[in-house]
């Protein structure tokens, strides 16, 4: 039996093999703080960590990551504690909302890979996570406020 | 136990006899609560106080508001908490919002709840601060009987009755574990009450963070596509090749049934998204998971017999919609003057065309529904904007009494007008109610493009009558406008015609306007022209391909840009500058005076509600224009060369709710020829700004909305469905490439109006009179990503 690793638990999955990593988060876990949005890799929405590294959940064969260490938005902190939800909390970011489990956890990596972006780094970093709301200034706001205020190895 | 009746009123409180502050209570009025270990010495928990629909109070202090309008990022939750708040006296740090179930017996009481127009707050600011205000009075009563005090010495704040005389106070949550007020809020009460005045606001007006934001920043928050229920089956559709008009002949689900573990079956359906839209087949393929609805939809063989008519390409559509003002006759949306005489006495016009693209709502989530028979009810797991309507549609397509369908509001992950289509919903249902076992349907990002509601395109002519003499007054110079508008409605439904005999009528003569909702908005806007003739052609061949949809700001995304980019060609021909001419043309005269401000020029207070919203008229245009070109240094000098501003004024969504606001848009152009927007300035007129933090960030997204669709957004028809299927194909804003948005937020003081969309249309006009000041090209078609770059 295939064993999946999310927020470090563990869990026996019975998807086929090519079934996406999102639905297999989604309906079989119902961790479903991940969300879909299109399906295609174009909008971020069902960004999660594997190893750490931002990826798109929709575009990931759950097959390749049995065994990898999985992180969803559930796991980033016990409830709002991260510095990049507390800012994102601070500067009041989301509207719908829908988006920002993938703009967080786009976040977060990011940040962990450049303790000091230039904004020019953030826009690279966040330019394929879509917000349809187009809270992007104050998700910009966000980022470069956990830059200023917390050390990266709270991050 | 004591109770006492209030002569005055009818109403009841009860005394909970030897009771202390606890919360649990012995009493034989307060409410039940079994005890599992004990059953023979149950728990007594005091009543709630429930005094109306719209709030429930706690014997623990806290209090729920429920919101019956649909949250969508607007948080309006959030606004109706501070609006209850702020009248009942409540401590904020106790205030608590649901969004409770809607059925045949609540939608008694709340009556219907549509969620649209940015009219929220605009229709429910008075209601709820009225039944607040009356339910503050009976807590103080209550209060002052319990302190000994009377009720007219005291006052209510922040959860507390205090009597300042006598230095002593009760809190809400103490009142309630020691009396039960039994009483319903009646008629005549809200009609008497007294409200807050501005000065006395502690809550409103505070950019109090709003109250939904922790669960989405944690995965916690439940959207419509998180819905479960046990021993659900997931439906997929599988759509038509035209979006509108196809038929199932046959479906073949043999390779299905083979190959597909958890495959069940699929099934023939037709929905419509709106009652009275057109209506599509569907099929509906459900399996046990949804990996193997989808991979089942791949391998079904669904035969559509398809009418060559519909298979129309948006070159096409577009000619047809070109021909329509001087083929057919259209009807008068708008009368001012005599425009004919006008004409005729003119000694020059000027004459423009302008057309947009279809637009998506795009919204992140894609629609979706879950829905579960219960012993007979239908139960709605979903986010749409309007449950009360939604209940009674379900019920009309399941073929059952409305009090058999229950409506459980999710939060939508963006809507922009998309949840008011229920199509999704309509399928669930209907195969819930075959098969027998509770099914949830979730479109793709794909059956959502072909499945949606775009906004229609737009073709408008306008001509004015105008005269380039410069010692003629300024605001006599364009002396009549024919504006003609080509579009299509986003539901059906009846609107109004307006005719008025001159410039200073405030009196219309009404008629009745068909196939025009959501159409037509914008056109009645609040310059002072002498004489205007507005028509409206009903674009049939758009409805009959697609079932086009309210798109946020609707068609003032269209009418604002035809007329904002009209005046500023109009200024340009008779050599003025585009704000001078504006501001001549925005002095309140007749019906753009807006509502009566007070009952007579004695009376000391001004009139207050809804209808007072439009008060001061385009007065309010002129000031908020005024604000706009200031704080953007409106024709500095030092602007550099490559650089230019150029400005919009409007008040969507529309008389009925009108938010003044102007734009000044900072472009520049790249040596490659390409515009960059470096900033907008936007003054917003809201009325009263119930949170100011939460309406700026309405602001900004429509702005970068409005941003989005000048330059990219275009939805094209191709034999009879939309060409774009995800977003590498239909592309908008990304995280990149930003303007600076300088938002100012004033207010009149006398009725709020909407901030979700109002200020989205301003800047599609900006930008395009920005590039003509700048380069002397005047776009007159959205988006511009077909005339850029500028060679």
């Amino acid at each position: 039996m295939a064993k999946l690793i999310v927020n470090n638990k563990s869990y026996i999955v019975n998807a086929e093999p090519d079934t996406p990593l999102l639905w297999v988060l989604r309906e079989e876990l119902r961790l479903t703080g991940t969300k879909f949005g299109c399906g295609g890799g174009h909008c971020g929405a069902c960004t999660v960590h594997v190893n750490g590294e931002a990826v798109r959940s929709c575009q990931l064969r759950v097959d390749d990551v049995y065994g990898a260490f999985i992180t969803t938005i559930e796991g980033l902190s016990a409830g709002i504690e991260h510095p990049v939800q507390k800012a994102w909390i601070k500067h009041q970011v989301p509207q719908c909302g829908y988006c920002h489990s993938g703009q967080i956890m786009q976040a977060v990596s990011f940040l962990r890979s450049n303790s000091d972006p230039t904004d020019e780094e953030i826009a690279s970093a966040m330019r394929g996570n879509l917000c349809r709301c187009m809270t992007y200034a104050r998700i910009n706001k966000a980022i470069r406020s956990v830059v200023r205020d917390v050390g990266v190895t709270e991050i | 136990m004591a109770e006492f009746n209030a002569s005055r009123r009818s109403f009841l409180i009860s005394s909970i006899a030897g009771s202390t502050s606890l919360v649990i209570a012995q009493s034989s009025i307060a409410g039940t609560v079994v005890n599992l270990l004990d059953p023979g010495s149950p728990l007594m928990i005091p009543e709630n106080f429930e005094p109306c629909v719209w709030f429930t109070m706690q014997s623990s202090g806290e209090t729920n508001i429920h919101i019956f309008r649909q949250e969508l990022g607007q948080h309006v939750g959030t606004a109706f908490a501070q609006i209850v708040a702020e009248e009942l006296g409540l401590d904020w740090s106790k205030v608590n919002i649901d969004y409770p179930e809607m059925d045949a017996i609540k939608v008694t009481k709340t009556g219907h709840q549509m969620t649209g127009g940015s009219m929220s707050v605009l229709q429910n600011f008075t209601p709820l601060s009225k039944s607040a205000a009356v339910a503050r009075g009976f807590l103080i009563e209550a209060g002052a009987g319990l302190l000994g005090s009377e009720p007219s010495d005291c006052i209510a704040e922040s959860g507390y009755v205090l009597d300042p005389i006598f230095e002593q106070r009760i809190s809400y949550g103490e009142i309630l574990a020691q009396t039960t007020i039994e009483f319903e809020i009646q008629p005549e009460e809200l009609e008497e009450v007294v409200l807050k005045t501005r000065k006395e606001y502690k809550l409103i007006g505070q950019s109090i963070p709003a109250l939904d934001i922790d669960e989405k920043v944690n995965g916690k928050a439940r959207y419509s596509i998180d819905a479960y229920v046990p021993n659900m089956v997931y439906g997929k559709v599988s759509l038509a090749p035209t979006r509108l008009g196809s038929k199932i002949r046959s479906i073949d689900d043999t390779a299905a049934r083979e190959e597909i573990s958890g495959y069940i079956r699929t099934l023939a359906l037709s929905a419509s998204g709106f009652p009275g839209t057109g209506s599509t087949e569907v099929a509906l393929v459900i399996a046990e998971n949804f990996p193997a609805a989808m991979r089942a939809e791949q391998i079904v063989d669904i035969n559509w017999e398809v009418p060559a008519e519909q298979r129309v390409d948006s070159a096409e559509l577009l000619a047809s919609a070109k021909v329509l003002p001087t083929s057919s006759d259209g009807n008068i949306v708008l009368k001012v003057g005599d425009v004919e005489e006008a004409f005729a006495k003119a000694s020059e016009s000027f004459s423009a065309e302008y057309q947009t693209s279809m637009i998506e709502h795009a919204a992140l989530e894609p629609r979706s529904a879950l829905v579960q028979n219960i012993d007979g009810v239908f139960h709605i797991y979903a986010g749409h904007h309007a449950g009360s309507y939604l209940i009674e549609t379900i019920a009309g397509e399941l073929g059952v009494a409305v009090d058999k369908v229950v409506y459980h509001p999710h939060l939508i992950g963006g809507s922009f007008g998309d949840k008011i289509y229920g199509d999704q919903i309509v399928v669930a249902a209907q195969a819930c109610q075959v098969i027998g076992r509770p099914v949830k349907v979730m479109l793709t990002r794909e059956d959502q493009f072909n499945f949606g509601h775009p906004k229609s395109i737009s073709h408008q002519v306008m001509t004015a009558a105008i005269d380039k003499n410069d010692q003629t007054p300024l605001n006599t110079r364009i002396s009549a406008i024919k504006h003609e508008l080509v579009a299509a409605p986003g539901a059906p439904g009846r609107s109004r015609s307006r005719i008025y005999q001159d410039v200073d009528s405030k009196q219309a003569v009404e008629g009745v306007l068909n196939n025009a909702r959501g159409a037509v908005a914008g056109l009645d806007h609040w310059y002072d022209i002498a004489n205007i003739q507005t028509k409206y052609y009903y674009h049939e061949l758009m409805a009959q391909l697609i079932p086009v949809g309210f798109v946020r700001s609707v068609s003032n995304f269209f009418t604002m840009f035809g007329i904002e980019s009209f005046i500023d060609e109009i200024a340009n021909e008779i050599n003025v500058d585009p704000l001078d001419l504006r501001l001549s043309l925005l002095k309140s005269r007749g019906r753009n005076a807006g509502a009566t401000a007070r009952d007579n020029q004695d009376s000391k207070e001004p009139l207050t509600g809804r209808r007072q919203v439009t008060v001061g008229g385009g007065q309010r245009m002129a000031n908020v224009l005024k604000i706009a070109a200031g704080q953007a240094n409106y024709g500095s000098p030092l602007l550099a060369n490559n650089m230019a501003q150029g400005i919009s004024v409007g008040a969507a969504e529309g008389r009925h709710n009108p938010t003044y606001s102007a734009c000044v848009a900072n472009i520049e152009l790249t040596s490659g020829g390409n515009v960059n927007v470096k900033k907008l300035t936007v003054c917003a007129d809201v009325g009263i700004a119930i949170n100011p933090d939460g309406i700026r960030s309405q602001i900004e997204g429509s702005l970068l909305w409005g941003l989005s669709s000048t330059f990219y957004e275009e939805a094209t028809l191709v034999g009879g469905r939309l060409g774009e299927s995800n977003f590498d194909t239909y592309k908008w804003q990304k995280n990149t490439e930003l303007p600076e948005l300088d938002i100012h937020i004033v207010e009149n003081g006398v009725h709020p109006s909407g901030s979700g969309e109002n200020t989205l249309s301003l800047v599609a006009p900006a930008i395009c009179n920005a590039i003509y000041n700048l380069t002397g090209e005047r776009f007159r078609s959205l988006p511009l990503k077909h005339h850029l770059p500028i060679v």
